[in-house]
């Protein structure tokens, strides 16, 4: 199979995130997204707040293909997930790292496995990753848990393996909702350290909080009701 | 017990039970088939001959004497035999019912015509050798106990493959039952693993396996109770006889598979959509 020119695939891969027009429907007490546009480029760190029901979530959403748009286009690692089959997706899904608000762990799998599921799917061998994810752990402060199961942790430390699931795999973009709303400031600072350190590796790092001085981002979004304020950078 | 180990176990009993009913009702209806198919082709193989009744009975004793030596020499008949007076008082009594002590003298006299299977007399053959040596009597080749042997049969099929059926559709609605609820209990794990990446078919596998394997178990232990329950009753006696073993087991075989395919195929059709669901 012919391989892309490399000025034509860096263009392709420059642009991490991109949505035009984007709206979302409305859920239960959320007035939805409304003609939303934003464009992220890899290694970008965004931060997105607003007061809760602002639509925080959605956008989350969105961008982590949990939510398709009502309308507008949404496009990822320069791919229209909506354009493309559900392997692709699934493929497409497989770059990014998602820490959900309700985390959704997996009730059924020990501390190790939830962590390691990104991998596991990613189709790598359990020596292959046994040891990184044991590390990944340790660093996490979860390294003792490692066999308990996501319903013996308290909500703090399921919320630290909910990130650790999200890097584990090494996504291009991680998208946080509200990653250390339950933590100590000290596991918190720890978590805000990890994903600081990822995306001046290159990560694409899009954080969701109520909290406009969660981190030093340098991008800034503001959601009211639904609609984006204009963005700040610094 | 937790809800899924209840709802694993209900599964596979009502699978067992459901494929057992189909082994049972498969056995007595193959049971039935072929016992009709039995009276079908010896009623076919053969023909009565009633000599009329006559006073005195030693007129009709002499009749069918001379009737038996003349249907012997016809060609295309293999035996005949006269049946005695008390037997054909037994043959007769569902229409000679009430007479209390039938006067055995004025029933008619039969005589079973067994013909040549290779080249069988036609009831015309039977009729004219009777009449040109002046025996009054009627030849009964039995196609009205034919036709009623073939509805027997024909019924017998009827409720074999309604029966069949029932249980084809009770197997079917467990197997969508099962995955149906066993993708419920495992809804949010799946939707994560979407999420994280997995792809629908692998979703499908590890979410549709337990629902599986549980179908699948039930329908082996149904199998197996519907073998033990049809030797203990009688409706499958294989004897000692390797071709009989055969037999049976070409029977829960096809009990087996045919049980399993149905409950599969719904429980896979119901996971299929499930997984789809969980997409947005």
């Amino acid at each position: 199979m012919d391989t892309l020119p490399d000025a034509v695939a860096q263009q392709r891969t420059s642009t991490a995130l991109r949505l035009s027009g984007v709206a979302a429907p409305r859920r239960a007490g959320t007035p939805g997204l409304e003609n939303l546009d934003l464009e992220l480029a890899q290694g970008d760190f965004l931060l997105v707040h607003g007061d809760a029901g602002a639509g925080k979530s959605l956008l989350m959403g969105l961008a982590g293909l949990s939510l398709k748009p009502a309308a507008g286009r949404v496009e990822v690692l320069g791919l229209n997930p909506w354009r493309i089959s559900a392997s692709g997706r699934s493929r497409l899904r497989r770059r990014l790292g998602l820490v959900f608000q309700d985390l959704d762990l997996i009730d059924d799998m020990t501390v190790f496995e939830n962590a390691a599921l990104p991998l596991r799917i990613a189709g790598a061998r359990p020596e292959a990753y046994k040891k990184d994810v044991a590390e990944l752990l340790d660093w996490i402060g979860l390294g003792q848990k490692a066999g308990a199961r996501p319903q013996d942790l308290d909500h703090d430390q399921r919320q630290r393996l909910a990130v650790a699931r999200a890097v584990a795999a090494r996504p291009e973009i991680i998208l946080a909702d509200e990653p250390v709303g339950w933590m100590g400031p000290e596991a918190a600072g720890r978590v805000l350290r990890l994903l600081l350190q990822l995306n001046r590796q290159g990560v694409t790092l899009v954080l969701a909080s109520r909290n406009p001085d969660l981190a030093p981002a340098s991008r800034r979004l503001e959601l009211v009701g639904g609609r984006a304020l204009p963005e700040r950078r610094t | 017990m937790t809800r899924r180990r209840g709802l694993r176990l209900s599964v596979l009993l009502i699978a067992a039970a459901f494929t057992a009913l189909a082994g049972l009702i498969g056995q007595a209806g193959l049971a039935a088939l072929d016992r009709t198919e039995g009276w079908r082709a010896r009623l076919g193989g053969e023909m009565t001959v009633a000599i009329r009744a006559t006073e005195p009975a030693a007129v009709a004793d002499a009749s069918v004497v001379s009737a038996t030596e003349i249907l012997a020499g016809t060609e295309g008949v293999a035996e005949v035999r006269a049946l005695e007076r008390s037997r054909v008082a037994e043959l007769l009594a569902p229409w000679t019912a009430g007479a209390r002590g039938p006067d055995l003298a004025i029933l008619p006299r039969l005589i079973a015509v067994e013909m040549d299977p290779r080249k069988p007399a036609r009831r015309q053959d039977l009729a004219e050798a009777l009449n040109a040596a002046g025996i009054d009597a009627v030849v009964d080749d039995h196609q009205g106990w034919r036709r009623t042997a073939a509805d027997f049969r024909q019924g017998a099929a009827v409720l074999l493959i309604a029966g069949l059926m029932v249980c084809a559709t009770g197997l079917a609605a467990i197997g969508a039952f099962a995955a149906d609820q066993d993708m419920s209990l495992r809804r949010s794990a799946l939707r994560t693993r979407i999420q994280l990446g997995d792809t629908p078919l692998a979703c499908f596998r590890s979410g549709v396996w337990p629902s599986a394997r549980d179908l699948v178990i039930g329908v082996l232990a149904g199998g197996l109770t519907a073998v033990a329950l049809g030797v203990l009753s009688g409706l499958a006696a294989p004897g000692t006889d390797p071709a009989g073993l055969a037999a049976l087991a070409v029977q829960w075989s096809v009990l087996v598979s045919g049980a399993s395919l149905v409950a599969l195929v719904c429980a896979f059709a119901t996971a299929a959509r499930k997984i789809r669901e969980l997409e947005p």
